[in-house]
């Protein structure tokens, strides 16, 4: 119950901030530009077009009209047509959504089911050699750039040594219908094997490359959050009371360490939605980020102010679950 | 200067903290002397004959698919991060930090209100945001200083807004007050100096985030703009000739790798000397 | 006649950024049953140290025992093996008061989560321990103790949860329970019950306690014989009257003239703690002693007995009947 409010409280927070962020959105594509409605238009528009652009955006109004009439706009689900593509963006995004949630999941569940176990196991074994090695990954991971890193794991992994294809979502040919968009489940669905190991095969290098940075950081934070937990006097009470020691780590230290994990990992959905603009180009990934990439070439203006507010509100949800999940395993976050 | 004698003692015992000095130290030599260290001064002469030569002792890092020398690039690409990086993190800091410190010392609606903004520029991430200012003018290196200052100055004023808020209320703070001291003097002389450290730490571990978004700015087609030698933009360019010209794709790269894990490193060592309380993964 | 606890000879060093600290330098101390030892220092003074040796709970690679023995009811505690350790003595024989209540709760589990996995591996009935328990916190003067055992550690005050530690360390009813300055955080009037009650339950069950304080007032309240160390060596042991009427070791002496007294003059010991990277040669407190002699530098005191049961560590004792507390009243 008292988990359920601060759900709500936690919701309400981010009112203000996804209202602000439309705003954001309202201030730099039609505030700042000298012609917005040439942009929304496109290039390529006629004048009768761009006379009808203007009246229904209502640009010819006051600024508060305007506001309002965009506003409208986007609770309609209404966030333009993309230039590039001809389709509603709405649409589009929709579309190609779950491809980017497909590999961003897939890329931070397996930074996170390998990453919390290193960061354990090198805490317990400061200064080895296994500890240094991590460090030295860890330090290099978050340093790279991801499309630096996409582009050798392609040249390697997939040009030189042929282990994995270098793009795309699966092979063209493979036959594999569409339940869910999520080609993992729905080959699973489809009971399509064949479908799914290669659907595997494409993922791998994007994944690696979009997880690489998350596995660095959450190695980091894990091992941070044993470290320190261990430093603490209810690790020395329960040792001095004899809790035999299985139990003091996985499950007592554990819990503590996680907490700074969490946190980061809510940091990192953003960063997965963000990062996915890069490694889907790098991938010819049939994502949102690709989408993203393509309309910033194009400067498909709708298309542009549509990502950014799909990523605010990924962003926002990212960090409401792992608050979400901190209330679940810190009990005094509930009362804060 | 002596006073920090003990201070860097204990740095230079971190082996890597000082090989990321090092490293910074080298990027700002190879900067500065650009001309005399590369092999060629004519970046921008197309050589179609020599296009996308390999490695040789002629070019060592090869030439690009307009034959001009990749190494001479790599290093003028220097001068390049540099600017950017300082200037966006130097605009970021001027805008941030008087702003940390009024929403911090003052009360009042101003004080929530530049907590909220700053709230939502963080909300959004860096890279989205930056792209969408830069998208929305015209694309250009002075576009992504200004997009990365828009977008980072919210970490520094809420750093500040933090030290502030808590020296506010803190009791020699009161006491002084108690003096008679004016506002002014009381945050020049008290709350800045306080403040200063975790700004420092903050500005070497941002410059690495900086430069990384800067060179992804680039890649993407918002940033730097070609025939500008900017690493970001010849890695995007590098793509088109793979697998075949895998030297164009990498010494760009190893570049921004190489520069950004010597900021980190540099800025890990030198919060650990400064305040270890910051440490998160603790030696 | 084998006592409950015998140390002998104990010096334990700490590995830190700055040096090697020598915590404890040759610590003798012996514990009967039923007796409650006072370990009276100051900060630095290696009293806590101690009772983690005795735990063995010493942090470990930071922490070095280069030589001594820890003698617990014949057995020797150091060279036993860390799992025999662990389901005998830690938690069951011997049980720890922490000194910081909250501290020493995890944050993240309830009360009754966290006794539950100490106690589980000696009794299989969890039911069987929260009702021990709550028998003990009521006679703790704790009420609805059923409740507080589902209450995580930051919704009790600190009088709660230090009664709750009390508890804990009776619990298993224990032959020796170590008292780690465990009413060094709460309020004086707290403290004064929490004393109480220690002293009421430790009694009725005759376990023996090594009660760990800074304060001398605090520990002339509840123990039976008082150990003085300073700088990790042990200067003076005797039972608590002994102590206070018949004085031998300066530093006790000195301590005795600091307490509070009726004219309301302040007095204080000269000089400061020393630094134990590279603490004073021979006896550790002879920079700052008045009766300081060469033979206190070259040579380091070893405890002679002067009395039945009265120990000292100095060259120059103060001679017999001869004590400030007594010269006061």
């Amino acid at each position: 119950m008292k988990l359920l409010v601060y759900f709500f409280r936690r919701m309400l927070y981010f009112l203000p901030i996804l209202v602000s962020l439309i705003a954001i959105g309202f201030f730099l594509f039609y505030l700042i530009p000298a012609d917005p409605v040439r942009l929304i238009a496109g290039p390529y528009a006629t004048p009768e077009q761009v006379e009808k652009v203007r009246e229904q955006y209502g640009l010819d109004k006051p600024l508060h009209i305007q506001f309002f009439k965009y506003l409208m706009r986007f609770f309609q689900g209404d966030l333009g047509t993309s230039i590039y593509t001809h389709q509603p963006v709405m649409q589009d995004l929709i579309a190609r959504a779950p491809a980017t949630l497909e590999l961003g999941f897939i890329s931070l569940f397996g930074s996170i089911l390998l990453g919390i176990p290193v960061g354990v196991f090198v805490a317990l074994r400061r200064n080895s050699w296994a500890d240094h090695l991590c460090r030295a990954i860890t330090i290099g991971g978050l340093a790279v750039a991801s499309f630096w890193l996409g582009i050798l794991v392609q040249l390697y992994l997939g040009y030189r040594l042929d282990l994995f294809p270098i793009g795309g979502r699966i092979k063209p040919g493979i036959m594999l219908k569409s339940v869910t968009g999520f080609y993992l489940l729905d080959s699973l669905l489809t009971l399509n094997f064949r479908a799914f190991f290669d659907t595997l095969l494409h993922l791998t290098l994007p994944a690696i490359t979009l997880g690489i940075p998350c596995f660095a950081t959450i190695v980091r934070f894990t091992r941070g959050g044993v470290l320190d937990a261990l430093k603490k006097d209810y690790v020395l009470y329960s040792r001095a009371m004899g809790l035999p020691r299985p139990v003091l780590v996985y499950k007592y230290i554990l819990r503590n360490a996680i907490i700074a994990p969490i946190v980061q990992i809510g940091l990192l959905i953003g960063y997965t939605i963000a990062g996915a603009i890069v490694v889907e180009k790098v991938f010819a990934w049939p994502g949102v980020g690709n989408f993203a990439a393509t309309s910033i070439i194009m400067f498909d203006y709708n298309a542009i102010l549509g990502f950014t507010l799909w990523s605010g509100i990924a962003f926002c949800l990212g960090t409401l679950l792992a608050d979400l999940a901190l209330a679940l395993v810190d009990p005094r976050e509930v009362s804060r | 200067m002596i006073t920090y004698l003990p201070w860097i003692r204990q740095f230079m015992r971190d082996r890597l903290a000082v090989f990321g000095f090092l490293i910074i130290l080298f990027l700002v030599f190879v900067a500065i002397f650009a001309p005399s260290l590369a092999p060629t001064t004519s970046i921008y002469d197309v050589h179609l004959s020599e296009r996308l030569q390999p490695p040789s002792s002629k070019h060592l890092c090869g030439t690009d698919n307009q034959g001009r020398d990749i190494l001479s690039r790599v290093i003028y690409g220097t001068r390049i991060t540099i600017v950017i990086a300082v200037i966006a993190i130097g605009a970021s800091l001027f805008l941030g930090v008087p702003l940390g410190l009024i929403s911090g010392y003052s009360q009042g609606w101003l004080s929530g209100l530049i907590q909220r903004v700053s709230d939502i520029f963080l909300a959004i991430p860096q890279l989205i945001l930056a792209i969408a200012i830069a998208a929305v003018l015209k694309p250009s290196i002075t576009t992504a200083i200004l997009a990365l200052s828009l977008t980072y100055w919210p970490w520094f004023s809420r750093l500040v807004y933090a030290q502030s808020r808590s020296l506010r209320i803190s009791t020699f703070i009161e006491a002084t007050q108690a003096l008679g001291a004016s506002t002014r003097r009381i945050i020049f002389l008290h709350v800045l100096p306080n403040v200063i450290t975790p700004i420092i730490i903050r500005s070497t571990i941002g410059m690495g985030y900086t430069i990384l978004t800067a060179a992804t700015l680039g890649f993407l087609g918002v940033g730097a703009q070609p025939p500008s030698p900017e690493w970001g933009l010849a890695l995007a360019e590098a793509r088109e000739y793979l697998p075949k010209a895998w030297w164009f794709a990498l010494f760009p790269g190893l570049a921004i790798f190489t520069v950004v894990i010597g900021f980190n490193m540099f800025g890990d060592g030198l919060r650990d000397v400064i305040d270890p309380r910051l440490r998160i993964s603790g030696k | 006649m084998v006592r409950l606890l015998e140390v002998s000879e104990l010096t334990v060093h700490f590995e830190t950024d700055r040096g090697e600290v020598q915590a404890l330098d040759k610590v003798n101390l012996y514990l009967d049953k039923g007796e409650v030892l006072a370990l009276v220092g100051e900060s630095g003074s290696g009293k806590t140290t101690l009772g983690r040796a005795i735990l063995n709970v010493i942090p470990f690679p930071e922490g070095k025992i280069i030589e001594g023995r820890i003698l617990f009811q014949g057995r020797s505690l150091l060279e036993m093996q860390e799992e025999e350790c662990n389901a005998v003595i830690r938690g069951k024989a011997i049980t720890l008061i922490p000194q910081d209540p909250f501290g020493s709760a995890n944050p993240l589990f309830t009360l009754g989560t966290q006794l539950r996995d100490i106690f589980k591996a000696s009794r299989d009935d969890g039911r069987e321990m929260e009702k021990k328990m709550v028998g003990l916190l009521t006679q703790l003067q704790l009420p609805d103790a059923g409740e507080l055992l589902c209450k995580y550690p930051h919704e009790l005050s600190g009088g709660q949860l230090q009664r709750m530690m009390i508890a804990a360390s009776l619990l298993p009813a224990p032959s020796l329970i170590i008292a780690d300055e465990p009413t060094t955080s709460l309020d004086v009037t707290v403290e004064a019950q929490i004393l109480y009650l220690i002293r009421k339950m430790v009694k009725e069950r005759g376990v023996s306690v090594l009660f760990i304080t800074h304060n001398l007032a605090v520990a002339s309240k509840i123990s039976d014989r008082i150990l003085v160390m300073y700088a990790g060596q042990v200067m003076e042991s005797s039972p608590t009257s002994v102590l206070f009427s018949e004085t031998a070791h300066p530093y006790a002496r000195k301590l005795l003239e600091c307490l509070p007294n009726p004219e309301g003059t302040i007095k204080d010991i000269g000089g400061m703690v020393p630094n134990l990277i590279n603490p004073p040669k021979g006896c550790r407190f002879h920079p700052r002693c008045e009766e300081a002699e060469p033979s206190c530098v070259s040579k380091r005191p070893t405890l002679i007995q002067i009395a039945a049961d009265h120990w000292v560590s100095c060259h120059n004792p103060a001679r017999k009947g001869q004590s400030p507390w007594t010269e006061r009243s």
